[in-house]
């Protein structure tokens, strides 16, 4: 299994459904299907609401069996720390794999916190954070942000993840936008998060 | 490293791919030869052999696809996945699977085939993921500009050669890096007990062997840089016993046992590693101590005990009359030497923690030295 590298937007906008969530254990396996699941304990929904309905939430995450197969491999054992996860939907299940975006909700900076909450969805189908692989790279459209957080840091964590949302400024044109207390609303930093 | 549970593996040495169908983004050869130098990068430090078959079932069956694909693992369009891999075993065991909704590429931009396939094809292997970022098996692809010499890191490496062991030499007596062996504990550079297996120039470089490792030491840097010798080349033994730079033709000449490999920059040449006594030692020499090679006469001088040959770098010929004793020509230089450098008009002798200083004009030693002197310790 390989894995793109995502900034948070990035994940936030392919994924059906971005909820926050405690692994209640370890998966178990589904052997006609090769896959496994882990029991969840949905605590907030971000993102997927349409697509859920009337559900109450979701109470397992499927991944495949097989890291190879980018199966997802839970390595916490901290039944109550809580996950930003964002997965896709396939047949009324939650389905999550290795390359999914998913880490412990306090490992996330407060002004992702804020973003996957409230800011990441305006840039959602206008704006596109464009990858650097390789210097010189060039931006392809007025919609893309250039992200160069893993050619500069070494690293799909660096500043342009951590702290900036591709949004658009005008009619088409999307610039990086900085995630702080300055901007679109003026809400306590520590606070942020809903 | 990690391997699959139950560290499935290929029960033979010689195994056969297809590769099924063709992403648009390239041309065919274009495929064909990343998917071959992604499996050469496996073959290097393994005993096994590919080879490709145009039909049939081949053991690795190599395809691209775009989300529901025929298993039960439906790509995920573009970004995210960008491709999986069966550990290996019969029928879709051993498969490896490229989301074609990808950009395929051979460059920077794009999702690099070459390096992806790689990846990929540690897992038909029976590789599983690595934590370690350095290693190709960490999951999340990044793209290097050096991947057109991709480097295995040595996690790569002790986890294929616990599978498969080692590259088998032509001599069996010499076995690269032995699988099980426990490891050597890392050198520390200021340590004032430090010796040296052998000391070469690279290009204008100072190279210092030591076990598994090297340091570099470059002109524009003064801290030496401590490196793998395996992360670049990945073919070479540790352990060496002598190297020298035939830099008349750049060539780096790495010897242990009785064999020798050529590298020029970070490539192993074709057709090593041969053997030394293909110099023109006679059959009583097993190994060598130490080689230097003197550009102004072109001559290359091998130390072995108390004795010591010339060899003609323009003849390829060893030079009559030889060998010599050591004391005879070196007074002052004990037999039994580590490593030999010469630079700046003297000849460096390394001896155990001691280093010696020979000045061949006056024939003398003229200064005693710690071996780790150019370490900046």
């Amino acid at each position: 299994c390989s894995c793109a590298p995502t900034h948070p937007q990035t994940a936030f906008c392919n994924s059906d459904l971005v909820i926050r969530a405690k692994f209640m254990g370890s998966p178990e396996i589904i052997e006609t299907t090769l896959y496994q699941r882990y029991e969840i304990k949905m605590t907030k929904m971000l993102k997927g609401f349409d697509a859920v309905g009337n559900a109450t939430g979701f109470r397992f995450a499927y991944t495949p069996a097989m890291e190879s197969l980018c199966g997802y491999v839970h390595k916490s054992q901290n039944r109550s720390e809580e996950f930003l996860i964002a997965g896709r939907l396939r047949n009324g299940n939650l389905h999550i794999t290795a390359c999914s975006f998913l880490v412990p909700w306090h490992n996330l900076s407060p002004a992702q916190q804020k973003a996957f909450v409230k800011t990441y969805s305006a840039g959602c189908g206008v704006c596109t954070v464009f990858p650097c692989s390789a210097i010189p790279c060039k931006l392809e459209s007025d919609s893309h942000c250039l992200w160069t957080d893993q050619i500069l840091m070494g690293s799909e964590k660096g500043y342009q993840s951590d702290h900036f949302a591709c949004l658009p400024r005008n009619p088409d044109l999307c610039t990086w936008q900085y995630l702080g207390v300055s901007m679109t609303r003026s809400l306590p930093l520590a606070k942020a998060e809903a | 490293f990690s391997t699959f549970p139950g560290s499935p593996k290929w029960r033979k040495n010689h195994i056969s791919y297809r590769i099924v169908n063709y992403t648009l983004d390239l041309p065919r050869e274009s495929v064909d030869s990343a998917i071959e130098r992604a499996l050469k990068v496996w073959e290097e430090v393994t005993p096994l052999t590919f080879s490709r078959i145009s039909e049939g079932e081949a053991d690795i069956m190599i395809s691209f696809a775009v989300g529901e694909h025929g298993d039960f693992y439906p790509f995920d369009g573009v970004g995210q996945s960008l491709a999986h891999a069966y550990p290996p075993g019969p029928g879709f065991y051993g498969d490896a699977h490229f989301d074609d909704d990808e950009k395929w590429s051979l460059g920077p931009s794009g999702t690099n085939l070459f390096l992806v396939a790689a990846h990929e094809l540690g897992h038909s292997l029976g590789l599983f993921h690595s934590n370690n970022k350095e290693s190709l098996m960490y999951p999340v692809y990044r793209f290097s500009t050096s991947q057109a010499n991709i480097r295995l890191s040595q996690d790569d490496i002790e986890g294929i050669q616990s599978l498969y062991g080692a590259r088998p030499s032509s001599d069996a007596t010499v076995v690269p890096v032995p699988s099980v062996s426990p490891k050597p504990e890392t050198p520390v550079k200021c340590d004032p007990a430090l010796s040296f297996d052998a000391v070469t120039m690279l290009r204008g470089e100072f190279l210092f062997f030591k076990d598994r490792h090297f340091w570099r030491r470059t002109q524009w840097n003064p801290e030496p840089e401590f490196h793998l010798i395996s992360a670049f080349w990945p073919s070479l033994p540790s352990g060496l016993d002598a190297a020298y730079e035939a830099n008349n033709k750049d060539r780096v000449l790495i010897f242990k046992g009785s064999q020798f490999w050529a590298v020029r920059g970070n490539e192993v040449q074709a057709g090593y590693p041969k053997r030394i006594h293909t110099l023109g030692f006679p059959p009583t020499v097993k190994k060598i101590d130490a080689a230097v090679f003197e550009k102004e006469k072109k001559k290359t001088y091998f130390f072995v005990g108390d004795k010591y040959w010339r060899f003609d770098e323009t003849r390829q010929l060893m030079d009559k009359g030889f060998p010599r004793l050591i004391t005879d020509d070196f007074p002052g230089i004990e037999p039994q030497v580590d490593a030999v450098l010469h630079a700046f008009g003297f000849f460096y002798f390394f001896c155990g923690s001691s280093q010696f200083e020979f000045d061949p004009n006056a024939r003398t030693v003229t200064h005693t030295l710690k071996s780790n002197s150019w370490l900046l310790c």
